[in-house]
């Protein structure tokens, strides 16, 4: 009965995809790893630069923050380091560089330098390409690319930035939210968006099921326990074969019922019960909100996750993904929440209903490696959960 | 890609490795990872630890590479070493065994949908099964029927002799089979597997 020939069961195994952002990190460590290595290869000049300059900067952050203290100004969490310079500089191959909550990667034949003023840490780019990412920086100095006259002003996202000899400079964001400054004119790019020469232009992303015409039932007044496997009524839809699907088909779809190539995901639980545990009063404010006005309510929990720390914070931020997701249709707002909320909480964001959340958001359109690999993720962690029979059929019609 | 010729890139790309190039350990990492990764999964079967395995194979890679030789393909070099890592993790997950109620499953109906339930929960039993399996037996019974690798190959990454590899094959297949005989999911399986291999 056993298979006899090499790799009979070969294509009766898939191997489950591992998520990108996953393998980017494994890599990320795997190469510091490398550079830690007893003996392994000496790291360029401006790297052993860099060795003595982050010691440097936190003894002089100290010496700062005392003698702030001395005078009774509040301290800054960023120490001034004004005419401290890291020259950038790589003719062949790409380099990394770690600063201040900030990776920096170097594309070939690039020339830049490294700064900390009052302004805060500020990369200028002479020519070349640099690729940044940034954590958010609530409490760290700000983070700035300047190429030529044009700034790029960073509050937690991953972009890069690239400058031609003749000056021309181009800015593409992966994630999160910046700002490019050229001369006077300001414009705020998002996940996927591109700058060049004044103009913005959209990379081709998934696309946008619009969910502002019909919330359904507020899921908070509902049972929190999860729903295993049966739809809720007006629970997001999934073109199982029908990659793109325009924003209209949406009411098309509600008139007509779901087509039969369409796969309805249950919800994740909604966080409301939750603040009732943690008797806050102001996430109590913030959820009552959400029916009138859920933009707002966003934006709040957002501000709440800012000034608050712990389990209120990742509530707060779990259920901004939920509002944006389910409440306002903003899919690429909800995924920017449930980023932050990973990155801040990343014990609590492998929690069940925070990886289903996750899951519905990215395969709410194309059945791509994306939403595979987070079906599979959930899967991995919860083979037996509420959602599995759910995140079980995604890799099924995916396969 | 001629042997000579991709014996020849593994060795330069080691060299760059070596001379601090941190784009030649990126492509390295990037060239090897999928293949390393679909290895160790077929070794192991659905884990929620792979991705600290995989970085662990990646650190002992780059700790290593002073010592690659070129003896044999970079590929081969890293998948013994990839070996080495699943030996470990299989060791040491050894005190806590899956266990498994076999007598209350039914094998399910025919059909699309579950046949495709069928072909999954087939894997869990056949993963289900193979942990009770010495790890020796397992990662060569693996890298054999699972990833497809020729008898003399496994036996060159897990650093035994042919005959000792072939015995572990046979020894694993022959614990399969015993289960399979008290299991009709998983024996249903197996027997696709095979009539579709044929």
């Amino acid at each position: 009965m056993s298979p006899r020939d090499p790799g009979g069961l070969r294509d009766h195994v898939p191997v489950e995809p591992l998520e990108t952002e996953l393998v980017d990190r494994i890599e990320r460590r795997v190469l510091i790893a490398y550079e830690g290595v007893e003996g392994a290869p000496a790291r360029p000049g401006w790297l052993a630069a860099a060795r003595w300059l982050m010691p440097a900067v936190a003894v002089a952050g100290v010496a700062l923050a005392i003698a702030l203290n001395l005078r009774g100004a509040a301290a800054p969490e960023r120490p001034p380091m004004a005419g401290d310079v890291v020259e950038l500089r790589h003719a062949d191959g790409t380099s990394t560089y770690e600063l201040d909550g900030a990776v920096i990667r170097l594309g070939d034949g690039t020339d830049a330098r490294v700064r900390r003023d009052q302004r805060g840490v500020i990369v200028e780019l002479d020519v070349g390409r640099v690729d940044c990412e940034v954590e958010p920086r609530p409490a760290r100095a700000p983070f700035l690319v300047r190429a030529g006259q044009v700034e790029v002003v960073v509050v937690g996202t991953a972009f890069g930035v690239e400058r031609d000899a003749g000056g021309a400079v181009r800015v593409d964001v992966t994630r999160g939210v910046v700002r490019v400054r050229d001369g006077t004119a300001e414009r705020e790019l998002l996940a996927g968006q591109r700058w060049s020469d004044g103009q913005v232009e959209t990379a081709s992303v998934g696309r946008i099921v619009p969910r502002t015409a019909d919330p359904g039932p507020d899921p908070r007044a509902a049972a929190v326990a999860p729903q295993a496997s049966s739809a809720v009524p007006d629970a997001p839809v999934l073109a199982a074969r029908s990659p793109v699907r325009p924003p209209d088909a949406t009411a098309r779809r509600a008139a007509a019922g779901a087509a039969e190539d369409e796969v309805a995901l249950p919800r994740p639980s909604s966080p409301g019960t939750a603040f009732a545990d943690l008797r806050d009063a102001e996430l109590a404010a913030i959820l009552a909100l959400e029916a009138s006005d859920p933009l707002e309510a966003a934006r709040r929990y957002r501000a709440y996750s800012r000034t608050h720390d712990g389990t209120p914070a990742a509530r707060a931020l779990y259920s901004e993904t939920y509002v944006r997701y389910y409440r306002l249709g903003d899919r690429p707002g909800a995924l920017r929440a449930m980023q932050l909320y990973e990155r801040r909480f990343p014990t609590d964001s492998r929690s069940e209903s925070a990886l289903w959340l996750r899951v519905t958001i990215l395969c709410d359109g194309e059945l791509d490696r994306a939403c595979r690999a987070s079906a599979h993720t959930y899967v991995r962690q919860f083979p037996t959960g509420a959602w599995a029979d759910a995140a079980n059929r995604i890799i099924d019609e995916s396969m | 890609m001629a042997p000579h010729a991709a014996y020849l890139e593994d060795v330069l790309l080691v060299d760059r490795c070596l001379g601090g190039e941190e784009a030649a350990a990126r492509e390295l990492f990037r060239r090897q990872q999928p293949r390393i990764h679909a290895a160790l999964y077929r070794i192991l079967g659905s884990n929620r630890d792979m991705d600290d395995l995989l970085q662990d194979t990646f650190i002992q890679v780059f700790r290593s590479l002073g010592g690659y030789r070129g003896e044999a393909r970079l590929s081969t070099w890293i998948d013994r070493i990839a070996v080495r890592v699943a030996y470990r993790y299989l060791s040491q997950k050894r005190a806590a065994p899956l266990t498994v109620e076999w007598s209350e499953v039914h094998a399910p109906a025919e059909g699309g949908g579950d046949r495709r339930a069928l072909a999954r929960e087939g894997v869990r039993r056949l993963y289900a099964a193979l942990a009770d399996l010495p790890a020796a037996g397992r990662i060569a019974f693996t890298l054999h029927a699972v990833d497809g690798r020729p008898v003399a190959e496994v036996a060159t990454i897990v650093e035994a002799s042919v005959t000792a590899t072939k015995l572990r094959i046979w020894r694993a297949r022959r614990a399969l089979d015993r289960k399979a005989a008290r299991d009709p999911v998983l024996a249903l399986f197996l027997e696709r597997a095979t009539e579709e291999s044929r």
